[in-house]
């Protein structure tokens, strides 16, 4: 029994001992690899897969990416494809908004399936980024996290910079625009949703903008908004400034409305004509700001943006069922970015990556034939361009309504770096290159 | 003041909520002796039906009538005749995971029939939601708020009528008391219990419809989480006094609410309590409460010892034979399989195969705690996100090697384990499991949401570690890391089992009293197993969160820690190799099932449901029960064939030993 004990302890001690020696050995880092670099291509064809959130406690949209990227590689497939290659857009893979998912899928499509590119990324939880970097694969997706500037392959529909923690005045004109000098910030324990509303608070705080109140750790996916609610409403907040999902969205105006009080509310998430559609006793009055061309546009002005009218022309033919919407379209773009880089390869290599990427980060002033605000790819991958355009959309009624801009655009531009008072934030012509200017 | 009163007022129809719940659960707890877990599963497919069913136009009351009068008795009566008739006198283990498989299994189904969207927003039974319809001291109830207080108050007046009015109601308090008396008053009991369920289950429908529209937003996982306040709920009345039940629900439906609305704003703490403060609650409860621990053991069948013992492990019945090929088999198979993860198996292949292997290690956390010690614990999921989140912010923060990282994360998770086992050493059986499963909730809610911990959605990368030359970085190295500390792992529950510790803990297992009277400390080893269970299941989280590079507390949630204890009771829960086999099924059924489209995403929960559904009539665990089986076959033909080669000899001998041999036969 003595003896049996005092094993145990020396065990014991021995499994101790070899602690501190295993914390001198280090943990493994890794460099980029250049292997692969013609991966998926023949001479007929090229292999590309994407990656969404179909299931999950996220899903919101994202699996439209597929759709609006698919349509696309139809279009070009239907007249004979890029120099005699068809896309085959084999493989659209669910990662559950799990981040560890969202690794293991990556890694299927790259070193499993061999595709030559990952177009149609849609994500809350991007973090193959760095194994994607890693790798040198040209990736292209629905950029809406900082994730997105870690590499110069990784390229987002509306830009790759996402600087969450110091965005635009945006949100300071918005306040200044509605008369609101005091708002409240609601975000969910996301770090994509808390550093978006985090951001929003220092723009807010720069411009003299008081935030009464803020959230920034309510779990997602939510239940019940109306204790905060209760407080925002003690704190006296005239604008609500959402980082949630639509989910949360519609649970937050819903409590608005329960309480009985009505401030202006601005969302990052829900412009979408379906959810609309199914809200629309929630929403009236919320503000949106879009990185791209509306869907619907004032009378007689689609055609300054063919790009739009390309997009719902195709949309309409090979997903009749769907309604267009930012993740769709976001898959539109990639998909356009990337035949759009092929086709600058010329007709006669057959493709690589490092070539594809080379081409790309070429490009001047792509703005998906007037989609997006345009985008110069060689420095915008990790700082912003000279100036920034958004579009403001109001609900009212079943449509969204485009306002602010600046004829005949719809965007509304301000230039880097900003004004540094309330006062002096007015808004720039849109330079010439941006969609309807 | 307002802020007060009106937080109060918010707090209220969830108590009502709470007291619903409790009514429910207490009702089937007294008839059938089983804890319904699956309460807030039954809640959550009645909820969904109702939104369905207006969405799709339904007039509001038609859409009530098919939600809680129509489908929910229907599942009430169902689960009543196919399973939870069976096990009224079995063990409380076999009862909580037939629960648990209905919990797993119901939520599963209802997706897999109406998909994956979201179900926000949800239709209030009747008047405007958003209309004010009466002031308390200036604080507008709104319609959402009155409409669950005016149903409940009708449904508890229409169950208190029922129950003191009517012949039935008579009839169900007679089978509370005592089954087999009213049986011997000729009243058909099982005719009673399949009434008491389809009443039950109707109440968790009509909780579930009250509930969705206050939340918002229906989600399976809320409406377990939320059953805590009704089992709360249910331990403030002592699981007897209806008033005391009812307080209790709204007492826990306010401060949930006050402490929500005036805890630091933004905080976790905050945030978290709209779920965890129920927990908390229950806890104390527990805690406090000796009268309420004492019945929770009481519905124990007092007859169960005299039950025959256990069929022998199929591996004590293999004849040499058998036994000799078997293990050779095994050798040969353990070769294959190193050596093609170690060769042609594709790359996602081999990382799935390690998750496996760490997986098996989380499982023989279980098979210490429950096979060996028969305690149950359904958050071993929460001790192995505590080894997995060690590791990784001791790497990311101070550059510690995820080696170390495994270790000290096993070592952690084996100190919280402790920590936890000393309150509930003075609970064990029911009661035990229900105080683990609150506290694996809490982890959910708070402790992995913590940008120290979990660091919520986002997670915490976890790299693979280095020691001296060699690089674990690629998934094959890494897989034989795991391996080899899953074959550590697995020697030291050998050891334990065949040590003092292990016959201690069989000891204790066959009876507490007479361990006790034989000089065993009883809480020490209780304390001691706990600590090694959940030790071992924090070096299982650590390796885990290698091969998955990155893991937050998605990995880890109860619902898993549920489904793993469902796994492992299923395959085998008392043998080291049915962790193992159980632990790269697991894995490999997961990776097989994302083959399929994305709808059929939620089989293996209802596979695993089904498993422990089969639990109920084979509690050494249905793989067991299978391979037992096989190899009684097996003998039974050996014997024959032996048998008959003997009598074909004896016939050319002579026509006498035939007959002998043909007797020996069995004939």
């Amino acid at each position: 029994m003595e003896t049996m004990r005092l094993s145990r302890v020396i065990t014991l001690a021995a499994l101790l001992a070899t602690v501190p020696a295993l914390a001198a050995c280090g943990n493994a880092t890794t460099a980029v690899s250049n292997s692969g670099n013609s991966d998926g291509v023949s001479a007929t064809s090229i292999l590309v897969g994407g990656v969404a959130s179909l299931s999950g406690p996220i899903p919101a949209q994202f699996g439209a990416v597929f759709d609006g990227a698919k349509a696309y590689f139809d279009m070009v497939n239907a007249e004979g494809g890029v120099f005699g290659r068809k896309i085959n857009y084999a493989y659209q893979l669910d990662d559950s908004s799990d981040p560890s998912q969202n690794v293991a899928q990556a890694q299927s499509l790259v070193s499993q399936d061999h595709v030559f590119a990952v177009v149609g990324v849609g994500t809350a939880v991007f973090s193959s980024a760095s194994y994607l970097v890693q790798h040198n694969v040209p990736s292209f997706g629905y950029a809406i996290s900082p994730s997105w500037s870690q590499g110069d392959n990784l390229f987002g529909a509306e830009g790759s910079f996402v600087d969450f923690l110091s965005p635009g005045p945006e949100p300071a004109f918005l306040a200044q625009q509605v008369h609101a000098s005091k708002v409240a910030l609601l975000a969910y324990n996301v770090t994509e949703s808390q550093e978006a509303c985090q951001g929003f608070s220092s723009v807010l705080h720069r411009y003299g903008v008081n935030v009464v109140f803020s959230d920034l750790s309510i779990p997602a996916p939510a239940i019940d908004l109306s204790s905060e609610v209760i407080r925002l409403k003690s704190a006296g907040a005239q604008m609500v400034v959402s980082c949630m999902d639509l989910a949360g969205n519609v649970l937050l105006a819903q409590a608005l409305a329960q309480s009985q009080i009505h401030p202006v509310q601005y969302w990052l998430n829900g412009y979408d004509q379906t959810d609309l559609h199914q809200y629309s006793h929630l929403m009236q009055g919320v503000y949106f700001l879009l990185p791209h061309t509306p869907f619907r546009l004032p009378p007689g002005q689609l055609s300054r943006y063919p790009g739009m009218a390309l997009y719902l022309k195709e949309l309409a033919k090979y997903f009749p069922q769907d309604t267009p919407n930012e993740a769709s379209m976001a898959g539109w773009i990639n998909a356009d970015l990337f035949v759009t880089g092929l086709r600058a390869l010329g007709p006669h290599a057959a493709p690589t990556r490092s070539a594809l990427i080379a081409a790309l980060n070429g490009l001047v002033n792509y703005s998906a034939n007037g989609l997006v605000s345009p985008i110069t790819w060689r420095g915008e991958h990790h700082a912003n361009g000279p100036y920034d355009c958004n579009v403001y959309v109001r609900v009212e009624g079943e449509r969204f309504v485009t306002v602010f801009g600046s004829p005949p655009s719809v965007f509304t531009c301000f230039r880097y770096p900003e004004p540094q008072s309330l006062r002096h934030l007015t808004p720039i012509a849109p330079p010439p290159a941006v969609p309807g200017a | 003041m307002t802020q007060f009163l009106s937080l109060t007022v918010l707090g209220v129809p969830y108590g009502c909520v709470w007291a619903l719940m409790a009514i429910g659960l207490v009702l089937t707890y007294e008839t059938s002796g089983v804890f319904n877990l699956a309460f807030g599963a039954q809640a959550y497919a009645a909820a969904i039906v109702f939104y369905k069913a207006v969405a799709a136009g339904w007039p509001k009351w038609l859409a009530f009538v098919a939600a809680v009068l129509v489908v929910s008795p229907a599942i009430g009566l169902t689960l009543d005749r196919i399973l939870f008739r069976h096990v009224r006198t079995a063990p409380v283990l076999v009862k909580l995971v037939s629960a648990l498989g209905v919990l797993i299994t119901v939520p599963a189904v209802v997706q897999l029939i109406v998909g994956n969207g979201q179900f926000i927003a949800p239709p209030v039974l009747f008047l405007d939601p958003a209309g004010t319809y009466l002031h308390i001291a200036s604080v507008p109830v709104n319609g959402t708020q009155l409409s669950i207080v005016i149903v409940t108050a009708a449904a508890v007046l229409g169950i208190a009528l029922l129950f003191h009015f009517t012949r039935i109601g008579l009839r169900m308090r007679a089978m509370a008391e005592s089954p087999r008396m009213i049986q011997l008053a000729g009243i058909d009991s099982e005719r009673v219990g399949a009434l008491t369920w389809a009443l039950s289950s109707t109440l968790a429908g009509l909780a579930g419809v009250l509930l969705a529209a206050p939340l918002g937003n229906i989600q399976p996982l809320d409406f377990t989480d939320l059953l805590v306040g009704g089992i709360a709920a249910a331990a403030a009345g002592s699981l007897r006094s209806l008033p005391y039940t009812f307080a209790g629900g709204i007492g826990i439906g306010i401060a949930q609410q006050l402490l929500s609305g005036y805890l630091p704003s933004g905080s976790i703490l905050s945030s978290g309590m709209q779920y965890s403060f129920p927990f908390v609650a229950l806890v104390v409860f527990l805690l406090v409460m000796p009268g309420l621990r004492r019945s929770w053991r009481r519905t124990e069948d007092p007859l169960a010892v005299v039950d025959p013992p256990p069929p022998p492990l199929s591996t004590a019945i293999r004849t040499a034979v058998l036994d000799r090929f078997m293990r050779r088999g095994l050798v040969l198979v353990l070769v294959a399989f190193v050596v093609s993860a170690l060769t042609w198996v594709p790359d996602p292949w081999v990382v799935k195969l390690t998750l496996g292997l760490a997986a098996s290690v989380i499982f023989l956390s279980i098979t210490v705690l429950t096979g060996m010690s028969g305690q149950i614990s359904l958050c071993q999921m929460a001790f192995a996100g505590a080894g997995a989140f060690t590791a990784g912010q001791l790497a990311v923060h101070f550059n510690v090697s995820v080696l170390a990282g495994i270790l000290i994360g096993g070592a952690v998770a084996a100190a919280l384990g402790a920590l936890i086992a000393v309150p509930a050493l003075r609970l064990g059986g029911l009661a035990l499991a229900i105080a683990t499963l609150a506290f694996g909730f809490l982890a959910d809610n708070i402790g992995f949401q913590y940008s120290w911990a979990g660091n919520g959605l986002t997670g915490v990368n976890v790299p693979r570690p280095q020691l001296g030359m060699i690089n674990f970085t690629s998934n094959r190295s890494y897989f034989v890391l795991t391996l080899l500390v899953l074959a550590a792992v697995a020697g030291l529950v050998k050891l334990l089992r065949r040590g003092t510790t292990g016959r201690y803990l069989e000891a204790m297992r066959g009876s507490e009293l007479a361990s006790a009277a034989i000089g065993i400390d009883i809480n020490r080893w209780k304390v001691v197993v706990f600590a090694v269970s959940a030790g071992i299941a924090g070096v299982g989280g650590a390796l885990y969160a290698g091969a998955e590079g990155n893991v937050s507390g998605a990995n880890f949630n109860t619902l898993l820690s549920l489904i793993f204890i469902v796994v492992v009771v299923t395959t085998g829960v008392t043998s080291v190799e049915g962790a193992v086999q159980a632990g790269l099924a697991f894995e490999i059924v997961t990776k097989l099932l994302t083959y399929l489209p994305a709808k059929w995403g939620n089989l293996l929960q209802i596979l695993f449901g089904a498993g422990a559904i089969t639990y109920a009539l084979h509690p050494e665990g249905i793989v067991e029960y299978e391979k037992r089986h096989f190899i009684e076959r097996f003998n039974a033909v050996q014997s024959r064939r032996g048998a008959r080669s003997s009598a074909a000899a004896a016939t050319a001998a002579a026509a006498a030993p035939a007959r002998a041999a043909r007797a020996a036969r069995g004939g």
